[in-house]
């Protein structure tokens, strides 16, 4: 007898229903003889490969009622299918607790990587944006004052025509102005972001035009580039070519617009409403110079550190002064400037990198918080349904089949949790959205990678999920099953234990953790301010004669109590000066001021008095210090003086005599130290712009408000009235804090309600596995709240061990936090000990209303069920 | 009624299994119906018509004893049901009845 080859036949067999096998091989192993004798080994198994392939036909299948064929896979998953949602309709609680747990889970993970991809996508569709760079610069003569993107726009034009790697440069600035746009008689203004560039920028960061073209845009000073959507607001549907657009506060201010383009995307890191030409000169060698933001493509694998060390050397070779020769000059990439918080870009609005990550952890935390409970939830269950595992073990399961069930069971909870998951993700966006203050611009709804990807991280949530239960009840013998209750056992009850202490563990960390951003955004917002940054309202900058007509006006109205001109308000730039002939070594800050600022923030003298407009003289100026300045100046003492405070320093032009010496205040976030200060008494002209703080009553804010905008109208009509209140400003430099804290309550309550369901699920089954041991107590004449205690006194340990692990952890990662911040508060004690009481009292909660429903049974009820 | 056509090759094995009596299972009836129709037939081709006229009802089927030839499997020998000799016998005498009314004459060209 010849033998047929064993492959194919191995084949049929694994996929053939079972009661046809034994005629098929039958059948083809006497056709193999019979070809052999007719036409050859050969040929007779070429003919059988291609019968058995051909025979791959619906008979094949024709799988048959209970069968223990390996591969009847349908039958049995259809079974696995079966008893899942038997079992998840017989526990409805624990179904629900692990689908809302899983669900909020994936939701809460879905909604944080959405933020982070939304960040992940910031200019993809930018070309060559690895070439791209920033110049920064560092004068060698004041080292300390670090580098700044601040630079001589000559370097750009200066370094293309020098170094053959560098590509194309462009210059940039970005600013805010008010735009004036006249139809007939009336007058529209817009507050809108100006892109000062040359038309090298379309070169480097590529836009899509709509009418005109890149070639010949921002030639010309007087030219204009609107976006679609400025054109739009400006001209409605007429053709905007050729139209004027006027600006105020501007050297230039009649533009004619020349080409419209699409509006930058919202991916797109450089955001704009105008764009108009730089006017500036360009000359390397000129030592005066308007400060620009100079970005470079550079060609492709530039060695770029070498390419820094040839620049600054070309660039000293041809400059004037020893400021600019000994000036060091280093190139950013365009990635790390967008996160860049040391240089904070104009044009490039940075983020917190930061954030990104806490985030990310926050997300991972809760997911892996809802697997735990998943994991908890159904290893005890799994046990209580062990008379059912001890049937299908004797049936013959091995444990590939404990494991296909358990897998099929918590796949089948995951992908259910997964759709609820997105329409949570649906109904929480916008208030998302509003926390973070960004927009998902990003439709994951379409996008095949990202569906995929969260299959695929769902498989394998549902995986993790559902090992661990399937691995400990196939341990099982199944005379363990038969005999009884495996709810009792011990086994796994150690792993129980540690999952649930690292629940409580995280919860313990986000909730100090929430606790103090919180703190620390209280002290931000209730900082010790001598003024009430409510009762402030801060004008915007205007150029105009008339401020002191302004000011006379608004303190005739009579809800307003003082007003202060001044360059820099509170929360905003500190114009810093040079220091070179001051020799104090350091950078000294500087505002202008009037006589009545001192008042309206409500400052203190320590020593000396406020300016009088009597006394100023332009012979003999004077300044403010604040007690900070004076320090520096007693601790340095340039002069060699007995006194001084009382000697002359050049902090203008010439050498100015300090008035007065005022004790620190705050006009900058709690980020930074507070600086030495220099006040200089200002008039106010109001031509090189000025903002007016105005301090009001707060009865009657709105009509407040009327009047002061009525007498700015009146006085200057050529700015648009536009306030501020200072509270707002300092908020404004707080915002990444803000939304922190914002995050982090929302997570920290998300964390603490699936831990306590985790529990609360773990506990009614423990309570439920011990109804007659109750029910005995009980009629042993145990009270009900010894029974409560019972199982108070096992959560109480697990909560102990959970603080006392993660107390420690979030002490330490929130006082590194903390340390970030030059004033920052403290973790107190008693917040700690508050968090540990509030999560004990909690879990108490949840433990007490399972068991005392127990406890209260007539033990009759629970002896008689058997 | 749907479900009880009988097609083409179907036909062909049916009448097949009634030619060989108590002898018919898948290698027979291949054998014979490539003698009959000279076409080259595949094994699985037979099986497949076989187990589908035994779900319609034509057929009726059991274990036949074992050979060495066939590795020591049993063969399924398959039986035309009364059902199935029925409607043999009908199809043959439609087409009896549609010959009886074709004129020879159609034929003299070929």
């Amino acid at each position: 007898m010849n033998q047929p080859p064993k492959l194919p036949l191995r084949i049929l067999r694994f996929f053939c229903a079972e009661h046809r096998i034994e005629e098929l091989e039958g059948d083809l192993f006497e056709e193999f003889q019979d070809l052999t004798e007719a036409h050859g080994i050969r040929k007779a198994k070429r003919i059988f490969y291609w019968t058995v392939m051909r025979s791959f036909r619906s008979h094949l299948f024709d799988y048959r009622g209970p069968s223990t064929h390996p591969f009847n896979f349908i039958t049995m998953i259809r079974h696995y299918f079966k008893t899942a949602f038997r079992a998840m309709l017989r526990y409805k609680s624990f179904t629900a607790i692990n689908l809302f747990g899983l669900s909020v889970g994936l939701a809460s993970s879905l909604m944080l990587f959405l933020v982070i991809i939304e960040q992940l996508r910031k200019d993809y569709d930018l070309p060559e944006k690895d070439q791209i760079y920033r110049v920064e610069s560092n004068t060698g003569i004041r080292p300390s004052e670090g580098y700044t993107d601040r630079i001589h726009p000559g370097v750009g034009p200066f370094l293309k025509k020098s170094l053959p790697q560098v590509e194309e440069y462009t210059i940039l600035n970005k600013l805010k102005w008010d735009v004036i746009v006249t139809k007939g008689d009336k007058r529209d203004y817009f507050r809108e972001e100006f892109l000062i560039a040359d038309s090298t920028f379309f070169n480097i960061f590529p836009q899509t035009f709509i009418l005109g073209s890149a070639k010949n845009v921002l030639q010309g000073p007087a030219d204009i580039v609107l976006t679609e959507s400025a054109a739009f607001k400006y001209f409605g549907d007429d053709n905007p070519i050729g139209r004027e657009v006027q600006i105020v506060n501007n050297r230039r201010n009649r533009f004619t617009v020349i080409a419209v383009i699409k509006d930058p995307p919202a991916h797109a890191s450089i955001q704009f409403k105008l764009m108009i030409a730089q006017d500036i000169r360009y000359d390397i060698t000129s030592a005066g110079y308007d400060m620009t933001h100079v970005y470079l493509k550079l060609a492709k694998n530039t060695s770029v550190a070498e390419l820094e060390e040839r620049a600054s050397k070309e660039i000293s070779s041809v400059v004037a002064g020893d400021l600019m020769k000994s000036t060091q000059y280093r190139f950013k990439a365009f990635e790390a400037v967008k996160y860049d918080l040391e240089i904070p870009s104009d044009v490039i609005p940075p983020t917190d990198k930061r954030l990104y990550i806490i985030f990310t952890t926050i997300a991972l935390v809760i997911l892996v918080l809802a697997i735990i409970n998943y994991i908890n939830l159904s290893a005890i269950r799994a046990l209580k349904r062990g008379q059912e595992a001890g049937i299908r073990k004797i049936i013959g399961a091995g444990r590939g089949s404990f494991i296909a069930q358990f897998l099929t069971e918590s796949w089948l909870i995951c992908f259910t949790a997964l759709p609820l998951a997105i329409l949570m993700v649906e109904a929480f966006k916008p208030y998302f959205q509003k926390a973070l203050n960004t927009s998902f611009n990003f439709n994951y709804l379409t996008n095949i990678p990202f569906l995929l990807s969260v299959l695929g991280i769902v498989l394998i949530v549902g995986l993790v999920a559902g090992l661990y239960p399937a691995l400990l009840v196939s341990q099982f013998k199944f005379t363990e099953f038969i005999k009884g209750n495996l709810a009792n056992s011990h086994k796994g009850q150690n792993m129980r234990r540690v999952l649930v202490i690292f629940q409580f563990t995280m919860s313990i960390v986000l909730i100090v953790g929430a606790a103090v951003v919180q703190r620390q955004l209280e002290m931000f917002q209730n900082q010790k301010l001598t003024y009430n940054p409510e009762q402030v309202v801060v004008l915007d900058r205007a150029l105009s004669s008339n401020f002191d007509l302004v000011r006379t006006d608004l303190e005739n109205v009579p809800s307003v109590l003082t007003t202060s001109i001044t360059s820099s308000p509170p929360a905003g730039d500190n114009h810093r000066f040079n220091t070179d002939l001051l020799k104090l070594g350091e950078i000294v800050y500087g505002h202008d001021i009037d006589q009545q600022y001192a008042e309206l923030l409500n400052l203190k003298f320590v020593w000396g008095e406020n300016f009088s407009p009597e006394k100023i003289s332009d012979y003999a100026p004077t300044v403010l210090i604040n007690e900070t300045m004076a320090k520096l100046i007693e601790s340095v003492n340039p002069k060699k003086s007995q006194h001084p405070l009382e000697e002359k320093y050049p902090f203008m032009m010439e050498e100015a005599q300090i008035q007065g010496v005022v004790k620190d205040f705050h006009l900058q976030s709690l980020h930074e130290k507070i600086k030495p200060m220099v006040f200089f008494y200002e008039s106010y002209n109001g031509y090189n712009g000025a903002y007016t703080l105005v301090k009001i009553n707060t009865a009657d804010i709105k009509g407040t408000l009327a009047s002061i905008e009525k007498v700015w109208d009146k006085h200057i009509p050529t700015s648009a009235f536009r306030y501020e209140f200072l509270d707002t400003r300092f908020d404004n430099l707080y915002t990444t804090e803000l939304r922190l804290g914002k995050i982090f309550q929302l997570f920290t309550g998300i964390a603490l309600m699936v831990s306590c369901l985790g529990l609360f699920g773990l506990v009614s089954f423990v309570v439920q596995s011990k109804i007659k041991e109750i029910a005995i107590r009980k009629v042993f004449g145990a009270k009900i709240i010894q029974i409560v205690s019972l199982f108070l006194k096992e959560i109480c340990w697990l909560i102990v061990i959970a603080s006392l692990i993660g107390l420690p952890i979030a002490y330490w990662v929130m006082s590194l936090w903390l340390d970030d911040f030059a004033y920052h508060t403290n973790i107190p004690m008693s917040l700690i000990l508050i968090t540990f009481l509030g999560l004990l009292f909690v879990a108490f909660i949840t433990v007490f209303s399972k068991t005392l429903k127990t406890a209260r049974q007539n033990p009759v009820e629970a002896l008689r069920n058997e | 009624m749907k479900g009880t056509f009988l097609g083409e090759f179907e036909e062909v094995v049916l009448l097949a299994t009634c030619v060989l009596e108590t002898n018919a299972y898948a290698n027979t009836v291949k054998d014979e119906v490539e003698k009959h129709t000279q076409r080259r037939i595949n094994l699985s081709a037979i099986h497949s018509s076989l187990y589908r006229l035994e779900k319609k009802g034509f057929l009726n089927s059991d274990f036949g004893e074992t050979s060495q030839k066939r590795g020591g499997k049993r063969k399924r020998i398959f039986k035309p049901t009364p059902y199935g000799l029925q409607a043999v016998q009908q199809i043959k005498e439609i087409r009896e009845s549609l010959w009886g009314n074709i004129s020879p004459a159609l034929f003299q060209d070929i």
